[in-house]
């Protein structure tokens, strides 16, 4: 393996408790989720990147017509403290008429080190998300935050 | 499981990790006909504005490893489906860093993998590939990665990969 002296990057992951059910409608509206709680972070390190973890383990569509996110309108995310963390894109999520999918576990690509700054209590939203029926039902939603920083 | 040190997956004590996921691609639709599909790219952003431009270095050892997640995966033929590499077609996951047209393979998809029953929906999959793509990516930080799903096909039309993402790994001993 290489050396690089410049950089020697641990991480933590720190997840909410596990909120039973959102549900999405037609109608975009914020859906509010579980904060997270950071602490115990060693002191005098350097945060170098953080991203968001959203994680649900089953997704019911009750309506008889398949169904799926409608970002056609709304530009939808996950969002930490009101800021972007995870997009969410149209058509995701699609689920058969009144059926039961799997759920899924999204790692952001978006850095968002400059909100997440150290200990503290992070509110996480699902920020103006819509199905394209009523509704869709995202069961066991957990959220995290996945914080690397440098010793 | 039990963990073993010392493969990519499972890497040694003293070996830092970095991982890049793209957004989510809502539907791949693979068919009996061999063909490429992009899929979407990873930005590996400058995380450390000390670091050198290449956080993994050229000299050997650094490791740089392809991941892939798909949600769930649907048959639409009525029946039975799975990858297949008749034809013959040598399926792979493949990636180049943008905008470089040659292309790696980074992750072997295998005969009969995804096999899904008759019009049903299975569980997706997250494979972490297996091979070290350190030189072929060439790694750069700020960069865009482009991904694709080169020379694939199922056995039957259609088999549905909902919400694929893909990712990238960069470790590095210290």
């Amino acid at each position: 393996m290489v050396s690089n002296p410049s950089l020697q990057p641990q991480f933590r992951d720190f997840w909410s408790d596990v909120l039973p059910l959102a549900t999405i409608t037609a109608t975009a509206a914020d859906i509010a989720l579980n904060s997270v709680v950071v602490a115990n972070l060693p002191t005098g390190i350097d945060i170098i990147r953080v991203v968001a973890i959203l994680k649900i383990r089953s997704i019911e569509n009750t309506n008889a017509t398949l169904n799926r996110i409608d970002a056609s309108v709304e530009s939808p995310a996950v969002q930490v403290d009101s800021v972007d963390a995870i997009n969410l894109i149209d058509e995701q999520w699609e689920v058969a008429p009144t059926s039961i999918d799997a759920g899924d576990t999204i790692v952001g690509d978006i850095d968002i080190s400059s909100t997440v700054t150290g200990n503290a209590t992070y509110a996480f939203q699902l920020d103006q998300i819509e199905a394209d029926l009523a509704n869709l039902l995202l069961r066991d939603v957990q959220t995290g935050l996945r914080i690397y920083f440098d010793a | 499981m039990s963990f073993q040190r010392g493969g990519i997956k499972n890497p040694p004590a003293g070996t830092h990790f970095l991982d890049f996921w793209s957004d989510v691609l809502p539907l791949v639709t693979l068919t009996t006909t061999p063909a490429d599909y992009t899929l979407n790219n990873v930005v590996v952003d400058p995380f450390d504005t000390n670091m050198a431009s290449d956080p993994v270095r050229a000299s050997g050892g650094a490791q740089v490893i392809a991941m892939l997640k798909i949600r769930s995966i649907e048959d639409t033929s009525g029946v039975l489906n799975r990858i297949s590499t008749a034809g013959p077609s040598t399926p792979a996951l493949q990636f180049t860093r943008a905008p470089q047209v040659s292309f790696a393979d980074c992750l072997d998809l295998i005969d009969e993998m995804w096999e899904v029953g008759a019009n049903l929906v299975a569980g997706g999959d997250v494979v972490l590939g297996d091979k070290n793509n350190q030189n072929a990516a060439n790694l750069i930080v700020d960069q865009d990665y482009n991904f694709r799903l080169q020379d694939i096909r199922a056995d039957g039309n259609n088999l549905l990969l909902r919400d694929v993402q893909t990712g990238l790994r960069l470790l590095w001993r210290e």
